[in-house]
């Protein structure tokens, strides 16, 4: 058959035609590759640090599947043997979990019987060390080898250990080899650790391997105040920590390829333009059109191919990259272990590849199909084609209009995070495809000021952008989409921050706070100092705890408050005085983030485990607090005594009448104990507004690389339309235009597209915003925030269109300016 | 005196495009004097060089040697600017495929030379509608390019070439993409008006019916003029 050799030559005329582009082409592979590579970069961090958790959660944890837990205090030592003697479960590991530091390096002691370790949790693993003495010797410990290395320390060798607000002597018995997840735990015998940690008979908890009826008939035959959880569900809720990071993230790399994929539009469509008239003949010869769409869907796919690799072997690295930065992040704000190692899952990689080829595809569809169905041999005019794209206007504006409609109906039936996200996507695709009218309306209402300004000069600009819709509307809207989600991403941090500003100055109602520098409990004796120091009205008292819960942990604010601190709480839900009245006879009020994952409001009851077992507590109100994502449940210290026993205080709140004399007195105060750490109201706001910043640092990161890509957008679309346009510039030259002026005309036009862009980002961004913190960030972590209207992101997004589509202008306009007029005449 | 009546004089231009799958020489140090108000046709097959030369002539692109001189004034001597500014007062271009810009209304097209010579107010309009008259297309002048058929366009460009009162037409196939009767009006309108104003008209074509019109004509052979008689 002769078909075969006949498909080839066609496919070779298209094809030859297409490299012929050669910038263009370029510009197409780094949209596609910037997208994936965004793309690849923040799944392999996503998946990366969640490993990174998974696998030091199992060295935690092991092959376990259950745990035996107490109260605030843990488990009495004694239960231990009671399990594995007494009951005959061999299966069992206790543990007692501790941080300490060596130097700056911040570690976790794991306690542990080395005996019972090897069935159960296994993490010790292989290395050489002397078991006898880590049982016998007090003080002794084992490192894994890397950390060994890094701190210096081999066999023999001792540390100096801090632990629990003390500075220990430690001796090195050996060391084992080093396992992912594992690198900063160290290893000491039980009674080492509980020495360590001034805790004598108490574990943290035990670990178990257990069968479902084994499991079912301990849960009966525990001893009162302790509980039997299932690891599996523990594990789970431990890992949804930094999921929050994962939907920010996710949202901005699916924006990054989206504007991607606007590359590979334009230039497809741009190609099969100039390719109208090959095209035409090639129908004329024969060709069906169903051969004509494979052949361009197929240099899609090669397109995609170049573009999707590039866009992996970028994105590795970046993910190393972003894996730093967010590494620290995720390390303050959830767990102290260091996300060192990047893993490339295989699933991401073909996650990549799908998005990346099929997302060409895609792009390429529409101006794939309308190339195929040009009809043969039909002179088809610039202007006509033109006309055709105005024709189109009408059902993309349809089109938009449907989407942005279906969009807002979607936000109303449910709460559910994922129908958010479908109605974030259809919103901001609806408002772009209206970007395109905008424009036209727009360039229609400057092109008379203009010319009246600049006479035809200034028409031709504003007309030219008009003109070229086919061209210049993808990049503008390109251009706006991208810089709306600038603009959204930075109204929606500058409302949290400013949200988080406010809450702040409300909540920090303290002149000074107090603390010791390794958050260990303050002696009785030095409350009492405090309590007489000069200056000084009042004092709130407080301390952090994690309660251990089936769900995950708890954290628990347990606090001695005046009436002044209470002020400053902001309640969302419930009566602050009445609030107040049950708070101090047993009542405890939640942060709004955990109201919302409990499904808790005033009047509701929360079941919490405490020494006597599992009790519930009225929870009497709902207040602001926007330093965990998770929630906090806030006790008075009266109550927690009543249910959890003694609570040791960690910090005070110091309230002056007079704040000079109590400042100086504070200052003396350091100067006697150095391991305390004394803040200001300012400082301690100013820290806090420090941790925010560096929270969203990494969107900072991704918002530059999507301005980035926005960029190279507009620069494609305006070099196509320069080449597009070789023979109009030319004719200009030969009317007479000087080579500056006619670059001028270019930039202006250029510059007017900006500005549209800049202008209807703003909306759009605006928009963007209400709904990342109307519903975004309200069904994924219940923060309610105040929408704040600043003109700095806006302002930002502005100059950001304006400038990018100047920047871009230039090149394309330097080389049509620079062209010998003779060339672009003799061009068709 | 005889020197005065030169417009236009080529002395040893010389043109070869390297992408050239031949790499001969398209001009071979050609030398060509036309005179002022001298209607000359240059004829030459496709290919042998006419749209190259006339470019030439515009200071559209760059000989590789040789110099054109306009009354007297060596071209290629010029700067960019001083040559894009000669032209803009002094020639006018009429092209095959009429070159109007598309985004800008008939009318608009005409005042575009008389804006960029800085012709602007009532002045200018009447003119250009008085231009849009000669050549017959009053009350075309909203009307955007590709509203008008191929004659239309090429009378718009031929008001254009003439409006800011250039004393050099530029002439490269003008009729090339018009039918037979279109391009006879189309050639008489521009004989006529050239001569009304005593315009030097330069026009290439590889037609030899507009030979009647022609004060003289000459033939591109092998990269150089040949005097063809009339
Ligand atoms: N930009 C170019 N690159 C390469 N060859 C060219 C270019 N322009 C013209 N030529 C060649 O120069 C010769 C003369 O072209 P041209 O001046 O257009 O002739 P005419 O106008 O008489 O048809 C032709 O052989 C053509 O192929
Ligand atoms: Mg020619």
């Amino acid at each position: 058959m002769s078909s075969q050799p006949r498909a080839s030559l066609v496919f070779k005329a298209g094809w030859r035609h297409l490299r012929g582009f050669g910038l263009q082409l370029v510009l197409a592979i780094v949209g596609i590759a910037v997208g994936v590579a965004v793309v690849v970069g923040i799944d392999l961090t996503n998946e990366s640090a969640s490993r990174a958790f998974a696998m030091s959660t199992d060295a935690l944890m092991g092959r376990a599947t259950h745990q035996v837990v107490g109260g605030p205090q843990g488990v009495p030592e004694s239960v231990y043997p009671w399990l594995r003697v007494e009951q005959g479960l061999r299966d069992a590991a206790p543990v007692l979990e501790l941080s300490v530091a060596v130097g700056e390096r911040e570690l976790t002691l794991l306690g542990i019987d080395p005996f019972a370790e090897d069935g159960v949790r296994g993490s010790l693993g292989e290395g050489e060390f002397d078991i006898g003495r880590l049982i016998a010797q007090a003080g002794a410990v084992v490192l894994p080898d890397d950390l060994a290395a890094e701190l210096e320390a081999g066999y023999g060798d001792r540390l100096q250990l801090s632990a629990a607000g003390a500075v220990h002597t430690v001796e090195v018995v050996g060391t084992v080899a080093s396992q992912p997840g594992a690198e900063s735990l160290l290893w000491a015998d039980i009674a080492t650790a509980q020495e360590l940690a001034g805790r004598v008979g108490w574990l943290t908890r035990i670990d178990l391997v257990l069968e479902p009826d084994q499991a079912r008939w301990l849960e009966a035959e525990l001893p009162e105040g302790l509980e039997l959880i299932d690891a599996g569900s523990r594990r789970q809720s431990l890992g949804e920590m930094s999921r929050a990071f994962e939907i920010n993230l996710t949202a901005l790399s699916l924006l990054a390829l989206l504007v991607g994929l606007f590359l590979v539009y334009n230039t497809m469509s741009f190609a099969l333009l100039r390719r109208r008239e090959l095209i035409g003949v090639l129908r004329a010869l024969g060709v069906e059109r169903s051969q004509l769409l494979r052949n361009v869907l197929l240099e899609a796919l090669i397109l995609g191919g170049v573009g999707t690799l590039l866009g992996i072997a970028v994105g590795i690295p970046l993910a190393n990259g972003l894996l730093q930065l967010v590494g620290r992040t995720l390390s303050d704000l959830y767990y102290a272990r260091s996300i060192a190692e990047l893993s490339v899952a295989p699933l991401s990689l073909v996650k990549a590849v799908a998005l990346g080829m099929g997302g060409t595809l895609l792009a390429a569809l529409v101006p794939a199909y309308a190339a195929a169905s040009t009809p043969p041999r039909q002179d088809l005019g610039r202007s006509a084609l033109e006309r055709g794209v105005k024709r189109r206007l009408g059902l993309v504006t349809g089109l938009g209009a449907v989407l942005l409609i279906l969009g807002a109906l979607l936000l109303l039936p449910s709460d559910a995070l994922w129908l958010g996200f479908v109605a974030l996507f259809a919103i901001t695709v609806g408002l772009a495809l209206l970007v395109p009218i905008a424009t036209v309306g727009f360039m229609r209402a400057l092109a008379r000021p203009l010319g009246r300004r600049f006479g035809g000069f200034g028409r031709m600009a504003a007309r030219g952008v008009v003109a070229g819709l086919s061209r210049t509307g993808v990049a503008l809207t390109a251009l706006a989409v991208a810089v709306s989600a600038v603009v959204g991403m930075g109204l929606m941090i500058g409302s949290f921050r400013a949200s988080v500003g406010d809450w702040l100055g409300s909540v920090l109602r303290a002149d000074y706070y107090l603390a010791r520098q390794d958050d260990a409990p303050l002696t009785p004796d030095l409350i009492d100092t405090v309590r007489q120091l000069p200056g000084l009205s009042d004092v709130s008292l407080s301390r952090y705890e994690r309660l251990p819960q089936e769900e995950g942990d708890v954290s628990l604010w347990i606090v001695q408050l005046g009436e002044e601190a209470w002020a400053g709480f902001q309640f969302r839900a419930g009566e602050p005085n009445a609030a107040w009245q049950a708070f101090q006879n047993g009542a405890v009020i939640v942060t709004e983030p955990f109201a919302f994952h409990h499904a808790l409001a005033p009047g509701d009851r929360l079941s919490l485990r405490t020494q006597e077992g599992v009790r519930e507590f009225p929870v009497a109100g709902v207040y602001a607090d926007y330093s965990s994502d998770r929630g906090i449940v806030a006790m008075a210290e009266s109550t927690y005594e009543k249910w959890f026993g003694a609570s040791p205080v960690e910090s005070m709140g110091l309230y002056a009448h007079n704040a000079a004399r109590l400042g100086q007195a504070l200052d003396e105060l350091k100067a006697e104990h150095p391991q305390l750490q004394i803040r200001s109201n300012l400082d301690l706001r100013e820290r806090s507004m420090e941790v925010f910043d560096q929270t969203f640092a990494v969107t900072d990161v991704l918002r530059i690389l999507a301005a980035l890509v926005a960029v190279v957008g507009v620069f494609s679309a305006l070099s196509a339309l320069a080449l597009e346009r070789a023979r109009e510039a030319a004719v200009l030259r030969a009317l007479g235009f000087t080579p500056t002026r006619l670059a001028i005309l270019h930039v202006t036009e250029s510059g007017l597209m900006g500005l549209a862009a800049g202008l209807f980002a703003l909306p759009l961004g605006i928009v963007l915003a209400v709904v990342l913190i109307e519903v975004i960030n309200r069904r994924a972590f219940g923060w309610t925030m105040d929408f704040a209207l600043l003109p700095g992101p806006l302002l930002d997004g502005f100059w950001l269109a304006l400038l990018s589509a100047l920047v871009a202008a230039v090149y394309p306009a330097w080389r049509q300016a620079r062209a010998v007029p003779a060339r672009g005449l003799r061009e068709e | 005196m005889t020197d005065s009546a030169l417009h236009l004089r080529l002395r040893g231009i010389a043109k070869s495009y390297r992408a050239s799958a031949r790499a001969a020489n398209v001009l071979h140090r050609l030398d060509l004097d036309v005179r002022r108000g001298e209607f000359l046709v240059l004829l030459g097959r496709s290919g042998s060089g006419k749209s190259t030369l006339l470019n030439l002539m515009g200071g559209l692109d760059y000989p590789d040697a040789g110099e054109v001189y306009i009354d007297e004034r060596a071209l290629f001597a010029m700067s960019e600017r001083e040559r894009t500014l000669l032209r803009r007062r002094e020639i006018g271009f009429v092209f095959q495929a009429f070159n109007l810009v598309p985004t800008l209304s008939v009318r608009e097209n005409v005042l575009l030379p008389l804006e960029l010579n800085g012709e602007l107010g009532p002045e200018a309009e009447s003119r250009a509608a008085s231009w849009l008259a000669a050549v017959g297309l009053e009350g075309y002048g909203e009307a955007f390019p590709d509203e008008l058929s191929g004659g239309e366009q090429q009378r718009v460009a031929i008001a254009r070439a003439l409006v800011h009162g250039p004393s050099l037409i530029l002439a490269d196939e003008p009729t090339g993409n018009l039918d037979l009767s279109t391009a006879q009006k189309v050639l008489d309108l521009l004989d006529d008006l050239c001569r009304r104003e005593g315009k030097t008209l330069v026009m290439a074509t590889h037609s030899r019916e507009v030979m009647g019109l022609a004060d003289r004509v000459v033939s591109l052979e092998d990269g150089r003029v040949v005097e063809t008689a009339v």
